[in-house]
């Protein structure tokens, strides 16, 4: 136990529950009048999400990876079975059929399939890394995850499946696939874009639904699109961004956030809330602490002793980076809407765990590092962070 | 195949150098993908911030105009002619009203005939609460009439007549004219009927069950005097189409409340004052959030002061009615209308401007219910201000022939003429007559003297000897223009174009006439206008400054009513003094024989007027007029006048619309207004009166 204590990383620590706070903190402001009668409404569920995810951080911590390396066959079958699950007695809510009621929370598979498929993927590439051939490894990987990826996207949640892709992705890249192997996933999603947007289409085959491919492309041309559509949420979330200015307006002037302007402000669009409220100041502070954690998180990869550890971290700072990006740049109009949520700052019960959770198993990692007695990869060590 | 896992086993070590490139590189990654987020966000942010923040504030601010109370008119003495009082209006907000109509909310009997009514109704549209009754807010609107004691069909009616549609969704429909119409619930608050204090209480305790009805503070015009004189303040309306055009409305939008006549039309710039500005916020849903606040205050506008005193202007507009009384017992039983100019002739403030009959400005007052009857009354023209309206001034006009026959040399000093009792000009061979209004030869006089009996061949021989002048007389016309006849006067008064009164001249005659008989200007034209007949016409205002112009010595003064603008607390701001338009240079001679002339005619036992002046003090100096008018049989009466004779004090100006001679009702219409002003106490409070 006096090892657990020493070797936590208390910056990962600190910093995770640092973006919790601050984003319970906007939650508060931001949904002060959406439910009539009950300003904290949304800031009491997100507090209980939150004080239940750092409890399951703190246990998850103490877990050693190679238990869950163990059990990764179960973690795999867990997410597949769930998510299967959802699909036939799910709760919808605006189109997408994500959720299984659990009572008193509504549980949403595909959110803590994240944290799994990264666990389970891991062990499983862990365990063939020396005797599959790279190519074996890439195309295994890419079907591993391609199960649940279809799954989730059939919900349909194209957003989560994306993360699937790119968790995998991650892993891969820092388990040392070939660059060419990206080379050639690049090209072949090109041809899936125009098989899905163009080609397809073209056919009488429509892949995706009229509503997503709108999303996607709505960035690409918002002032074009209609007051109720999503061209409306991107031009009202850059003005509710751009309103903030240096300093933000403060909770009082953040018209756009409060007279309900800015469409889903306490899900998708919390961080222009973050932009108008604390403007570019609160935005670049946000962005810090998010680069704080992934520098952690990529340390972590270093320090691991093993291939699995190494990989698990490896998602996990994949899932932060490419949510992280995608989120905010769909906000202030760089990247297509998904309905990616952005880690620790989006009201949500299973994503605010699992997030939590995610970084319990970065410390578990951590901790791991050095209980064990092998010499450390690289040359730096946990002495120096 | 691919979830079967193989058995754990000791696992290999990572390999440590690649996989360090490995991490490095998606840290290099994230810091790329980060520096595009901070790229954007400083471009948004910091760089065009400005933009956004605007957009902002368009979005969720809405300006409301913040009315300026108009400004009070007050007269010479300080009592207020027009005030505002503030009522409470109730509105009913098309916004808090369901744009759908609700069958499941009818009575189950209903539910078949309002599925029907929909089902034709345009998409966006409801139908008209007289083609579906149950609709919500029909119960509404007549829940809210037995309230404000409105009947149903009225408070329907008042609601929904600016909202109809026809069924293509184009405006413009009428009910009666163009069935069936519908009703879009949209636009602005729509007023229905000022709500007293206990009608608002029920309606407020009662919020749920008057949705959209809304109460709105507001002031309207009120004159204290009733129907003294709408031609002086004017009416208050909201701006027309038309008038947004008007450069006095310059800056204006609609819905302005707007002066439209009188001294609210010429000096609406001043008692308009400027409009306050109100923010409220609005949510997406378009609901109003929180507190309205007043981003600009409104700045009321100034009070006016007029020259005009409330205490003569009642004597004038009551002596009117007295010489029509009078021209009824003499026999003239069509007098129906007259006027009456009160005004100081040495700076031309005007004291009294009566116009008989009168009306009650309030009539315009919304709903304006009765104004249609004033335009009506053809007989009486109320509308109509008599004191700028020109009629033939008869014998009146003679001190203005006298003055062209000096200026162009037919006249001097000591000039006789015969008075014989018909003039036939010289040369003339149709041999028409132009009779005196006596047979009896009254032998040879000077101006002075022809001016006291008002001898007319006198003056015909003027005009003839003017017409034998070098290009046919145009410098009979040129004086006459001069005195400011043929023009409307340059007052602070909004003046028709068609009230410029008519001097006929050569060219006149060219342009009116088609027959090359008629366009010759014949020698007649020219000796009728010299005893004020004719094409020959002047307003009463016209004449009242030309009188000025004799009383004052020469000076053409600018007849106004504005006195002064004070502010709120009573100081003035701005005081109006006109220059005079022009000097005459009136002859000294001429003048003393013109006012001699006056001077006799109202007391010498030949006079025309010493009947009604001859004992009278101050001594009134003044001339009769008895102008006809074909085809009314009866002439109109005119007296225009000043006094003291020897320092003139008031011009008095009176018409008497068929009123027979000058002598009987013109002139004792005009002794009443001397008496009022002489011989009453007339307070001026503000300012000094130099001639009084």
């Amino acid at each position: 136990m006096r090892t657990y204590l020493r070797h936590l990383d208390y910056m990962m620590l600190a910093t995770a529950l640092a973006i919790t706070t601050y984003g319970l903190w906007i939650l508060r402001n931001a949904t002060r009048n959406d439910i009539p009668g009950d300003p904290t409404y949304y800031y009491n569920r997100q507090l209980a999400y939150a004080v239940v995810g750092v409890v399951g951080m703190l246990l998850i911590s103490l877990v050693p990876p190679r238990f869950l390396r163990r059990i990764n066959p179960l973690l795999y079958l867990f997410v597949v079975l769930t998510t299967m699950v959802v699909l036939v007695i799910g709760t919808s809510v605006q189109g997408g059929q994500r959720w299984i009621n659990l009572g008193v929370f509504q549980f949403q598979p595909s959110e803590l399939g994240k944290l799994l498929l990264i666990v389970g993927l891991a062990a499983w590439l862990g365990n063939r890394r020396n005797e599959w051939s790279p190519a074996r490894l890439t195309l295994g990987a890419l079907a591993y995850m391609a199960l649940p990826a279809l799954l989730v996207f059939a919900e349909p949640d194209f957003g989560t499946a994306l993360v699937y892709a790119a968790v995998t992705l991650g892993m891969l890249f820092v388990l040392g696939a070939p660059w060419r192997h990206f080379a050639w996933l690049g090209l072949a999603f090109v041809v899936t874009l125009a098989m899905v947007f163009s080609i397809m289409p073209g056919l009488g085959v429509p892949v995706i639904k009229q509503y997503q491919m709108d999303r996607l492309t709505a960035f690409l041309h918002p002032s074009s699109s209609n007051i109720q559509g999503d061209g409306y949420h991107i031009t009202q979330s850059m003005i509710a961004v751009g309103h903030g200015g240096v300093g933000g307006t403060g909770y009082a002037g953040a018209t756009q956030t409060r007279l309900n302007y800015l469409p889903e402000h306490a899900t998708d669009f919390i961080f222009s809330v973050v932009g108008e409220e604390r403007g570019f100041v609160g935005a670049i502070w946000l962005l810090g602490l998010y680069a704080l954690l992934i520098w952690r998180g990529l340390k972590v990869i270093t320090i691991s002793r093993s291939t699995f550890g190494s990989l698990v971290a490896a998602g996990i700072v994949s899932m932060l980076v490419f949510q992280i990006f995608i989120n905010i740049g769909m906000t202030i109009g760089v990247a297509p809407i998904t309905g990616i949520p952005l880690p620790f700052m989006s009201f949500g019960g299973t994503h605010t765990i699992t997030n939590l959770f995610a970084i319990g198993v970065l410390q578990a990692i951590h901790v791991d590092a050095y209980r064990r007695a092998e010499p450390r990869l690289g040359g730096r060590g946990p002495m120096y962070g | 195949m691919v979830i079967q896992s193989p058995p754990n086993r000791p696992e290999p070590p990572p390999d440590k150098n690649q996989m360090m490139i490995r991490a490095a590189t998606l840290g290099v990654i994230a810091v790329v993908l980060f520096g595009v987020l901070v790229f954007r966000l400083w471009a948004l942010q910091v760089l065009h911030s400005d933009h956004y923040v605007a957009q902002a504030n368009q979005n969720d601010v809405r300006q409301l105009p913040l009315p300026a109370p108009r400004g009070e008119i007050v007269d010479s003495s300080g009592k207020v002619l027009v005030k505002n009082t503030s009522h409470v209006l109730a509105e009913v907000n098309p916004a808090g009203l369901a744009t759908r109509v609700d069958c499941t909310t009818f009575p189950a009997d209903q539910r078949a005939k309002c599925n029907a009514v929909v089902a034709a109704t345009p998409p966006g549209a409801v139908p008209r609460c007289a083609a579906l009754k149950g609709q919500t807010r029909c119960l509404v609107l007549a829940r809210l009439g037995q309230v404000l004691g409105m009947k149903t069909h009225e408070v329907w009616r008042a609601y929904e007549k600016t909202l109809y549609v026809n069924a293509d969704g184009s405006g413009g429909c009428t009910p009666k004219a163009h069935a069936p119409c519908y009703v879009v619930n949209a636009g602005p608050p729509i007023p229905l009927k000022p709500a007293s204090e206990p009608e608002v209480a029920y309606v407020l305790e009662r919020r749920s069950q008057f949705p959209g009805v809304q109460f709105l503070q507001t002031t309207q015009r009120q004159y204290p005097f009733g129907d003294l004189m709408p031609n002086v303040l004017g009416y208050v309306s909201q701006i027309s189409q038309a008038e947004l055009k008007d450069s006095n409305f310059a800056g204006l939008t609609g819905g302005a409340m707007v002066g439209q006549a009188g001294a609210e039309y010429s000096y609406d710039r001043e008692l308009r004052g400027t409009d306050g500005l109100l923010e409220q916020n609005y949510d997406a849903t378009g609901r109003a959030v929180g507190p309205t606040y007043v981003q600009r205050a409104a700045q009321p506008g100034d009070t006016l002061q007029l020259t005009i005193n409330s205490r003569l202007q009642k004597i004038a507009q009551k002596a009117v009615a007295y010489g029509i009384q009078v021209a009824h017992n003499d026999g003239e039983v069509t007098a129906h209308t007259g006027a009456i100019v009160a005004m100081n002739p040495q700076n031309g403030q005007i004291y009294a401007m009566a116009s008989y009959p009168s009306y009650n400005p309030s009539v315009f007052l919304p709903p304006a219910k009765n104004a249609g009857k004033l335009y009506k009354d053809k007989y009486n023209q109320p509308l109509i201000d008599k004191t700028l309206e020109p009629k033939a001034p008869g014998s009146t006009f003679k001190p203005i022939t006298a003055t062209a026959a000096w200026n162009s040399g037919v006249l001097g000093p000591g000039s006789t003429l015969d008075c014989p009792g018909v003039f036939y000009r010289p040369g003339d061979f149709s041999h028409t007559p132009f009779p005196n209004w006596t047979t009896i030869n009254l032998g040879t006089m000077d101006l002075q003297t022809a001016l006291e009996q008002s001898c007319n061949t006198f003056f015909f021989q003027l005009g003839s000897k003017m017409y034998d002048l070098p290009n046919q007389g145009i410098a009979f016309q040129k004086t006459i223009r001069q005195y400011g006849f043929g023009k409307t006067p340059p007052m602070d008064l909004p003046v028709s174009p068609y009230f410029s009164g008519l001097v006929p001249d050569p060219a006149w005659r060219l342009q009116t006439y088609s027959k090359p008989i008629d366009q010759v200007w014949q020698p007649g034209y020219d000796i009728q206008m010299a005893i004020g007949q004719g094409d020959l016409t002047v307003s009463p205002m016209q004449l009242a400054v030309a009188y000025s112009a004799i009383a004052n010595g020469g000076k053409l003064v600018t007849p106004h009513i504005g006195k002064a603008l004070l502010d709120s607390q009573g100081n003035v701001v701005k005081r109006f003094d006109p220059a005079p338009q022009r000097d005459l240079h009136l002859s000294p001679t001429l003048l003393s024989e013109i006012r001699q002339g006056l001077y006799e005619a109202s007391h010498s036992s030949l006079g025309t007027s010493s009947s009604v002046f001859g004992s009278y003090t101050p001594a009134v100096a003044g001339k009769t007029g008895t102008a006809e008018h074909p085809p009314d049989p009866s002439p109109n009466a005119w007296f225009a006048s000043y006094a003291p004779a020897d320092n003139p004090k008031l011009v008095v100006v009176a018409l008497i619309n068929d009123g027979g001679h000058g002598g009987v009702s013109a002139a004792p219409a005009a002794r009443q207004v001397y008496q009022g002003f002489f011989h009453q106490r007339i307070t001026n409070t503000v300012g000094t009166d130099a001639s009084r």
